[in-house]
């Protein structure tokens, strides 16, 4: 399986998972004479050093990487990028309702989980305003995703700040593999109505591109205790791609734009009334983005590549509203050194502009801000023994508004005996950056009465001193394929982290006719975290994939005195999770998949251990039509997978969906 | 209007980029092209020299079907450097008949090509060029052996860093393809 140089640990995002290695590699032809006159027994023993110049095979990498494959996706019955990241070992995915999710890998979920970096083309998704994603609004055609690369761990050495528990890094299809149209449709009880439709064309010989849109509509959730969830969702997008190449030269500019409602019922704290009043609301978010990409192949393997992006995205909801408008540009290079040795470096330029409008819950000091973000980073890999040793050093070096410099080095190794087994370890410092809310926003959380009968009201607020939260990691890992049908995968770690986020409770002070407490965000909290996730793929039949995987972890967190808890005491994660998916290709054309996964409870919100199973039918009438039956969450007529711990989302449980699909090719 | 500028920026980005980035890069380059240099240049991209030698003697081994009397086509889908590589062979002779190398790109016709091939590629490509191979008697060649169970014909495999082959006779002779017992014999594995 060929894989972008993210997932290599280098770098050149994505895009294109480029084959860009190419580089000094050599045969050992010592006769001089012409190797086409060469005998075939001849040719078989000449030795060639490098001898795949591919990216970099899964197999080989050293960090606790995950491919999705197209097929994967396809055979995942999921209509929505979350749902995929179901698949990935050791990934908590868990839905809060129809619109909301807390995702991460290795601990720390929240709906508004930061220490976990997504890209799609490239293309950084996750707000500055709480370093978290959006994910109702992360979309694209999801059978033009090539695939999906995970990587569990810290990349921040090549991927910069966020990229501290996780990188996920979603890369759609060139336009050359999306030629001719297709359409989807489908419905369903809890997705009520999805389309989407493609077209795709050469414009030349060097030259294609698509155009895709897409609709889908999602019901509300179950009611819990008789209150309405209030959570459906319905969004519409629509894009473009163009890919070009000629010769050395690879080119690509692509966007989307795209619009939304979700609904949003949560309690509201106001200044008025000591009980927060259940309020709800229509989430209104749109964005826009394009990105441009141009990578040049020199001779011996050098590559540059060039990319800039420009992302405008705004939200308005219940709580608060933000626009954000982030231009960025990078600039990297790939340079073989020698036949075992070989440096990547590159630059990256961002600026964040924000309009953050005073809301009755959220305001900040600072309503409009522009904030800029330099980097550079280097990174160096050496083959040596024959290429059974592999070493990785390289580090990041940024500058930001918030926190200034930081540096986010990895040293890594993977010794590779032979084809079939890699053993790894590696050590990684990542930074996560303030994010605008905890440097000069004001978030009003409640309002409570005093001895005294003046009310107080609780405030979290900024603070400019706010520091990076550091993460050192450690992980080691070993990769085997004993048998041509059976794989094994497994990826320990242990994390510690510094100067972690909390509130720390300040001094009162008299406001008018009020008390306002503040709870100022700092650094004190620590936690240390350590886990691991094994996979295992086994093919019995060349019709039957079966593929398995646990993950266990548990963490110790100390929580600094007077600090604001907000329910979470650092068991917000699942200590085990196991998961096991079944793909079955049947006569007739007929594929049979299902899943089945495990999650354990979540003390800090009383969330059960719960197992659900997802199952898919599809018949492929022919090379254009294909039917599919997806029945998910199928094992309990509704049930609750997280909450929405930051803001107080009304709770809602997910039901048992069934969603019939036709999709027709032309 | 600052966005405006902003998204038309972003797409002529790619071309201002290149012209400033270029020149920073050559300089950085430059720099450690001078303390460090590369060492292999002269030798560099001959794996896939040594995979178009040997492409040529499977096409002197395998009997194929005529489509042209005067020269034998040889299609590489897409990648420069094998392509790039392959050029030693458009002087050779194979019987009577002269090797042109064609470069291909997804989609496109390969009906008149008499061998392909596939460098690494990403496994959907491969299908959907083999798939258009089918019943046009093109001698398939690709990489590792998920090549062969994909539908094609001959697989190159590294093995200790060297370069060995795999055949599938039963692909080829639906094709009305033969190959000679040399490649057979030489072959890591048949399917026969």
């Amino acid at each position: 399986m060929k894989i972008s140089k993210l997932a290599a640990g280098r770098v050149l995002k994505p895009l294109l998972g480029l084959t860009l290695a190419a580089s000094c590699a050599y045969a050992d032809v010592t006769s001089g004479g012409d190797i086409t006159d060469m005998s075939l027994e001849d040719l078989m023993e000449v030795k060639v050093t490098s001898v795949s110049k591919r990216g970099e095979t899964a197999s080989e990498v050293s960090s606790a990487l995950f491919v999705l494959t197209h097929e994967d996706i396809r055979r995942s019955g999921s209509n929505t990028i979350p749902e995929l990241l179901r698949l990935v070992p050791g990934l908590h995915v868990a839905q809060i309702d129809s619109n909301r999710w807390a995702i991460t890998a290795r601990g720390s979920n929240s709906l508004f989980a930061n220490k976990l970096l997504v890209l799609i083309d490239g293309r950084s998704v996750y707000t500055p305003l709480f370093s978290g994603v959006y994910w109702d609004a992360q979309d694209t055609r999801l059978e033009d995703i090539e695939r999906i690369e995970v990587i569990r761990g810290p990349g921040a050495s090549v991927w910069g700040a966020n990229a501290v528990n996780g990188v996920i890094n979603i890369i759609t299809k060139n336009a050359n593999d999306t030629l001719g149209g297709a359409v989807t449709v489908g419905a369903g009880n809890e997705d009520r109505a999805l389309a989407n439709v493609r077209y795709g064309a050469k414009i030349s010989d060097t030259s294609a591109a698509r155009i895709y849109g897409k609709y889908y509509n999602r019901d509300r959730s179950a009611q819990i205790a008789g209150v309405d969830a209030y959570d459906q969702m319905e969004s519409g997008q629509t894009g473009a791609r163009f890919d070009y190449k000629e010769g050395r030269d690879t080119a690509s500019v692509h966007g989307d734009i795209y619009k939304g409602t979700d609904g949003l019922r949560a309690l509201t704290p106001s200044l008025a009334s000591f009980s927060p009043s259940l309020e709800q609301k229509q989430t209104h978010f749109d964005g826009n983005n394009i990105v441009a990409h141009w990578s040049r192949e020199f001779s011996d393997g050098q590559q540059l590549t060039v990319q800039g992006y420009f992302d405008r995205t705004q939200r308005y909801d219940l709580i608060h509203g933000e626009r954000y408008e982030i231009a960025d540009f990078d600039a990297q290079y790939l340079l073989p050194l020698s036949a075992y040795n070989q440096l990547i470096f590159g630059l990256n330029y961002r600026n964040t502009r924000d309009f953050l409008p005073k809301t009755g819950s959220i305001e900040f000091l600072k309503s409009s801000k522009v904030s800029e973000l330099y980097s550079g980073f280097v990174q160096n890999e050496t083959k040596l023994f024959d290429n059974a040793v592999r070493i990785t050093l390289g580090s990041k070096f940024e500058t930001n508004s918030y926190s200034g410099f930081e540096y986010q080095p990895t040293a890594r190794v993977a010794w590779v005996p032979s084809d079939t087994h890699t053993l790894w370890t590696g050590f990684s410092r990542a930074v996560r950056t303030p994010s605008r809310i905890q440097d000069d926003g004001r978030l009003l959380l409640q309002t409570v009465p005093t001895d005294s009968g003046v009310p107080a009201s609780v405030f979290a607020v900024g603070s400019s001193a706010v520091k990076s939260e550091i993460l050192n990691a450690f992980e080691i890992g070993y990769r085997a394929a004993p048998a041509k049908n059976y794989t094994f995968d497994i990826a320990t770690f242990y994390n510690r982290y510094d100067n972690l986020s909390n509130l720390a409770q300040g001094a009162p002070f008299v406001s008018g006719n009020r008390v306002e407490i503040p709870y100022q965000f700092a650094n004190q909290n620590e936690l240390r975290s350590y886990g691991f996730e094994a996979l295992n793929t086994w093919r019995p039949m060349h019709s039957w994939t079966l593929q398995g995987w646990y993950s266990w972890m548990t963490s110790e967190i100390d929580i600094a005195e007077g600090s604001l808890s907000l329910g979470n005491n650092g068991r917000v994660d699942p200590r085990n999770q196991a998961f096991l998916r079944s793909l079955i290709s049947l006569p007739y054309n007929i594929d049979f998949d299902s899943y089945v996964r495990y999650v354990d409870s979540i003390p800090d919100y009383k969330i059960p251990a719960y197992m659900d199973l997802t199952l898919r039918v599809a018949w492929k009438l022919s090379d254009k039509i294909e039917f599919a039956v997806v029945g998910s969450n199928l094992l309990h007529r509704s049930h609750k997978e997280y909450v929405g711990d930051a803001i107080a989302v009304s709770p809602a449980a997910l039901q048992r969906a069934v969603l019939g699909t036709v999709s027709v090719k032309f | 209007m600052r966005t405006a500028l902003i998204m038309l920026f972003a797409y002529a980005s790619c071309k201002i980029q290149r012209a400033r980035v270029l020149g920073a890069v050559q300089i950085i380059f430059t720099f450690l092209a001078l303390t460090l240099p590369c060492t292999t240049h002269a030798q560099q991209n001959s794996e896939y020299t040594i995979k178009s030698a040997f492409i040529l003697n499977f096409l002197k081994f395998t009997e194929l079907p005529i489509k042209n009397q005067d020269s034998l086509l040889l299609c590489i889908y897409e990648k420069s450097d094998a392509v790039n590589a392959a050029k030693i062979l458009s002087e050779k002779r194979v019987g009577q008949r002269s090797i042109s190398v064609k470069s291909i790109t997804k989609g496109e016709d390969v009906k008149s090509c008499d061998a392909i091939y596939i460098p690494f590629s990403e496994i959907q490509v491969i299908q959907s060029i083999l798939n258009s191979t089918i019943g046009h008697s093109v001698l398939t060649i690709g990489e590792d052996l998920d090549f062969l169970s994909n539908g094609g014909m001959i697989a190159m495999i590294s093995q200790d860093n060297k370069i060995k082959f795999a055949i599938s006779g039963k692909n080829a002779q639906s094709e009305k393809i033969s190959f000679s017992a040399k490649l057979m014999a030489l072959a890591v594995s048949t399917d026969r």
